[in-house]
């Protein structure tokens, strides 16, 4: 044989001859003599082969009677195949159960020995490794007493114990997961993982895919006795599947068929008569993928008239543990009595149940849940197929994805604002807060804010959601070197946003906004926008193009608006930005018309690092004195942040301004 | 191709007598008393009752010593055949569940029958030394071979019988008529001489009953048989051990799935 296989099966069959009289006493057996003996030939394996390569997880699956276990049988020795030849190389591990020859009367100790001089251990390799086994199933305390006086779960850590150390290159299991608590199991789980390590073959019997998914490398799949597939394990489950899928299918095809009607026998008010389940084709299944649709139909019959007929679905497991429930009452689903065969349908979209077996329950009742109109029906069981892996009682929709950024990083606002200028502050943040799912930090920067205001400001918190505000006082002394043209609309307050740098020192990043404008996006993404080595980010004036040319800038420079502006503050304060603005604003005070705005184009616009041009959208500039250009439509017809520029604000009595009810729109939100 | 799982086969059988035996005596001196005091009360009934027949009576010597080494010989008999019988059976889980040679399983319960043998032979020496008693060297040792006979036949039979007891689950309770029948139709109560001459020709051709009439004969009177009476009982018993092997060898392969 060749070296690197570890087993191998040529052409085993394996008949089981079932007597219809069984005959297993002398005297039955002198009685039979004169009769003729029947029996039922039974292939329990058919022309079977396969090869399992050393150091390999070969996984045996089928569901019962697929002659699994007379397999693993043949392979250990207990049963001799009729036809054919089993080969093996290494020394097996011949258990298929634990703690075999166990008994209750003797102590702890003496199983061990027993158990481990069963499994083919010397006396010497015992003794040498006793205190491993025992600390291994950490019953130290218990190991001199009884084994009648352990509990199972002891009984078994101590059979797994000895298991494991009798040291043999070819393991033989048979579903040795299906015993013990998860706790155990994990245990057993990690031993796999070490068997897997150490390279030792093993052969698992199993009908739980999850097992061949996680630890097999290839496998065979028996049917009635006949290999279906032999192969790398993924194919192997993918089979397997399918296989389940389509017997589940035939069988229910079938009891469906048998089934009567007996509601007119039923006592009660109301009679459900069949609970059914198909899929998103409408074809009847009872076997489902986790995740797909599904469906059920009820069958029911209302005899007498009632004023209120609740409609109850719940979902248990195998285990008996209640999933989940609803009623047509719950879900305001009207049903109209009309005392005559109806069939109602729930559909429970992308199931996420884990595989395993479930079962539905309906019963109708009237007025209350103590109104019992109908028996408890339960539906036959549901399959679920998992074809994805995962653990726990559900299996959640679910996508994974590297994402940027926390999703609960804070985005910082900035509002530098005068006392008259809260009201329509807070209807900012409110549209801000609307349109987005990300947490804020508003920053509310001024010179003359009262308590009034502020508490004005704090109803955005209750009444539209949580948000962090921090009201930061400036005191307007140091922005004595500011300059404001006399008779003009700008206060010295517009100069604050040049200086945020230092009003801000923790902050590294932060949005300017205007207080006259409202958010139509979700301002994350502007946050999440890069500045390439940018001071800030803004977006360039489409209605006041003519500035550039008043400051003595080139026709083709854009002039920047001032009222949205993403700040790297980090870098302003690296360059020391700020101070340029003072400078500047100190040498050419007469030109500033429109003060800071004109501060920030002089000394930003032709720098590199300087300004980065954001998509228009983020500023879109309304105003009803002159008329929109072709260019600019497109933006107004789809603004992210809208801005309310010229002395016309929508809350001005008669104002005509395009997307003005938007403001009232989230005023409303703070009445 | 599965030789190779046991290395050590002695330990294996040794481990399962030992097993047997705790568990049959509780693993107590206590409980060796307690399991001695069936036979012991058995012996004291019958020697109470038929010493004044046969020590009186009709003049046995030794009535009592005779009686006791009997009953221990035929209890070897009849314990060791009954658990050989069952071996297999006890430990359906080491047939089903795991790949142990099945011969060990039924040698460990002729050993633990041994075993239990040797322990009664103390009880033996003791009644010897209580009644003064000294038997020949020939005698012992004739005694030790018949003893070592019961054995082999004990090994036999139970060979024979662990598989046929897995297809013929009533073949327990017929043995125990058996057995019943053999303990009155050898001389362990009576001496064979009561039997009419042509009755204990017969009487003799059941090994038991010839191992146990000439024990006694040799141990009490010095008496041995003659030299082709032992040769025929010697080549009797290793021909049944041949069938019964034989029968094994044909049984066993298929033994798991009948169990």
């Amino acid at each position: 044989m060749n070296k690197n296989i570890a087993i191998s099966v040529k052409n085993v069959s394996k008949n089981f001859r079932i007597p219809h009289q069984k005959v297993d006493s002398l005297r039955s057996t002198f009685v039979g003599a004169f009769h003729k003996k029947t029996y039922e030939e039974f292939r329990a394996l058919d022309n079977v082969s396969f090869e399992v390569k050393k150091g390999e997880f070969f996984g045996v699956i089928g569901r019962n009677g697929s002659g699994k276990s007379t397999l693993l049988k043949i392979l250990a020795g207990i049963y001799k195949p009729d036809t054919g030849t089993v080969k093996i190389n290494g020394r097996i591990s011949p258990f298929l159960e634990l703690g075999i020859g166990f008994n209750p009367e003797l102590s702890g100790r003496d199983n061990v020995y027993l158990n481990a001089t069963v499994l083919g251990l010397t006396k010497k390799q015992i003794d040498e490794k006793f205190d491993e086994i025992v600390a291994f199933s950490e019953l130290e305390r218990f190991i001199d007493q009884k084994l009648k006086n352990y509990s199972s779960g002891m009984q078994v850590r101590l059979a797994f114990a000895v298991s494991i150390h009798a040291n043999r290159e070819i393991l033989l299991m048979d579903e040795v997961l299906a015993v013990g608590d998860s706790n155990f199991q994990s245990k057993c789980l990690q031993e796999f993982r070490r068997y897997k390590k150490e390279e030792k073959t093993v052969v698992i019997v199993t009908h739980n895919i999850g097992v061949v998914q996680e630890y097999c490398d290839r496998g065979v799949m028996l049917r009635n006795g006949l290999v279906k597939f032999v192969g790398d394990a993924d194919e192997l489950s993918n089979q397997y599947i399918k296989q389940n899928i389509y017997d589940v299918g035939a069988r229910s095809e079938k009891e469906h068929c048998e089934r009567k009607n007996d509601s007119l026998n039923d006592p009660m008010v109301a009679h459900v008569s069949a609970i059914e389940f198909y899929d998103s084709e409408n074809r009847r299944r009872e076997s489902f993928g986790s995740g797909e649709d599904l469906k059920i139909k009820i069958a029911f019959r209302i005899k007498q008239k009632k004023k209120r007929i609740n409609i109850g679905v719940s979902i248990f497991s195998s285990e008996r543990v209640y999933l989940f429930g609803t009623n047509t009452i719950f879900d305001h689903f009207k049903i109209i009595n009309n005392e005559q065969d109806e069939i109602v349908e729930i559909n429970l979209r992308k199931i996420p149940l884990t595989q395993g077996v479930y079962y539905a329950r309906v019963v109708i009742v009237g007025e209350d849940f103590t109104d019992i109109l109908s028996t408890v029906r339960q539906s036959r069981n549901i399959y679920i197929q998992q074809r994805n892996r995962c653990e726990g009682l559900l299996n959640m929709d679910r996508e994974w994805k590297i994402s940027e950024e926390m999703e609960n990083e804070e985005v910082s606002i900035c509002f530098t604002i005068d006392k008259n200028y809260a009201e329509h502050c807070a209807v900012t943040m409110t549209s801000v807060l609307h349109n987005s799912k990300s947490n804020f930090h508003f920053f509310i920067v001024s010179n003359n804010l009262d308590q009034k205001e502020k508490e004005y400001l704090r109803i955005v918190q209750k009444k539209v959601r949580d948000c962090k505000i921090t009201f930061i006082e400036v005191d307007i002394k140091n922005f004595e070197d500011c300059h404001v043209p006399e008779g003009s609309r700008f206060i010295i307050a517009n100069y604050f946003r040049l200086r945020l740098a230092s009003i801000l020192p923790h902050l590294e990043k932060i949005i300017y906004m205007d207080a006259d404008m409202i958010a139509n996006a979700d301002l994350k993404e502007l946050w999440n926008e890069k500045f390439d080595g940018n001071y800030m980010m803004a977006c360039r004036s489409m209605v006041y193009e003519r500035n550039s040319k008043r400051l003595g800038l080139s026709k083709k420079t854009p002039y920047i608006n001032s009222g949205l502006i993403v700040m790297d503050l980090k870098s302003i304060r690296r360059d020391g930005v700020e101070k340029l603005f003072t400078e500047y604003q100190a040498y050419n005070p007469d030109n500033l018309v429109n003060v800071e705005q004109d501060v920030l184009n002089l000394v930003l616009v032709n720098r590199t690092p300087g300004i980065k041009q954001l998509s228009q959208q983020w500023n879109v500039e309304l105003r009803t004195d002159i008329e929109i250009f072709d260019d600019y439509k497109k933006f107004v017809e789809n603004p992210y942040i809208l801005h309310f520029i010229t002395d016309d604000k929508p809350w001005k009595k008669g104002s005509r301004q395009r997307y003005g009810e938007k403001y009232w729109e989230y005023k409303k939100f703070l009445q | 191709m599965f030789k190779t799982q046991h290395e050590n086969y002695r330990e294996l059988i040794w481990m399962l007598a030992k097993t047997d035996f705790k568990l049959r005596y509780q693993g107590s001196v206590l409980g060796y008393i307690w399991a001695l005091l069936s036979p012991l009360l058995l012996f004291t009934v019958l020697n109470f009752v038929f010493s004044s027949i046969f020590a009186r009576g009709a003049g046995i010597e030794n009535y009592a010593l005779q009686l006791l080494v009997s009953l221990v010989m035929f209890f070897f008999f009849q314990e060791g055949t009954s658990a050989g019988m069952k071996a297999l059976r006890a430990k359906s889980q080491l047939v089903t569940k795991i790949y142990v040679p099945r011969w060990t399983m039924i040698l460990a319960s002729t050993v633990n029958s041994a075993m239990i043998f040797l322990m009664n032979l103390v009880v033996i020496v003791l009644f010897f030394g209580l009644y003064k008693f000294i038997p020949s060297i020939e005698s012992v040792l004739l005694f030790l071979f018949f003893s070592m006979m019961i054995y082999v036949i004990i090994v036999a039979f139970s060979f024979l019988a662990a598989p046929l007891f897995i297809y013929f689950r009533d073949l327990s309770m017929i043995w125990d008529v058996v057995l019943r029948v053999m303990f009155y139709a050898t001389p362990i109560i009576y001496p064979l001489q009561m039997l009419p001459e042509n009755l204990q020709r017969i009487a003799l051709i059941n090994p038991i009953a010839f191992i146990i009439h000439f024990t006694k004969e040799s141990l009490i009177n010095n008496h041995f048989a003659e030299f082709w009476q032992y040769t025929i009982f010697i080549s009797s018993v290793f021909i049944f051990l041949g069938i019964s092997l034989l029968v094994y060898k044909r049984l066993i392969p298929n033994i798991a799935e009948k169990i």
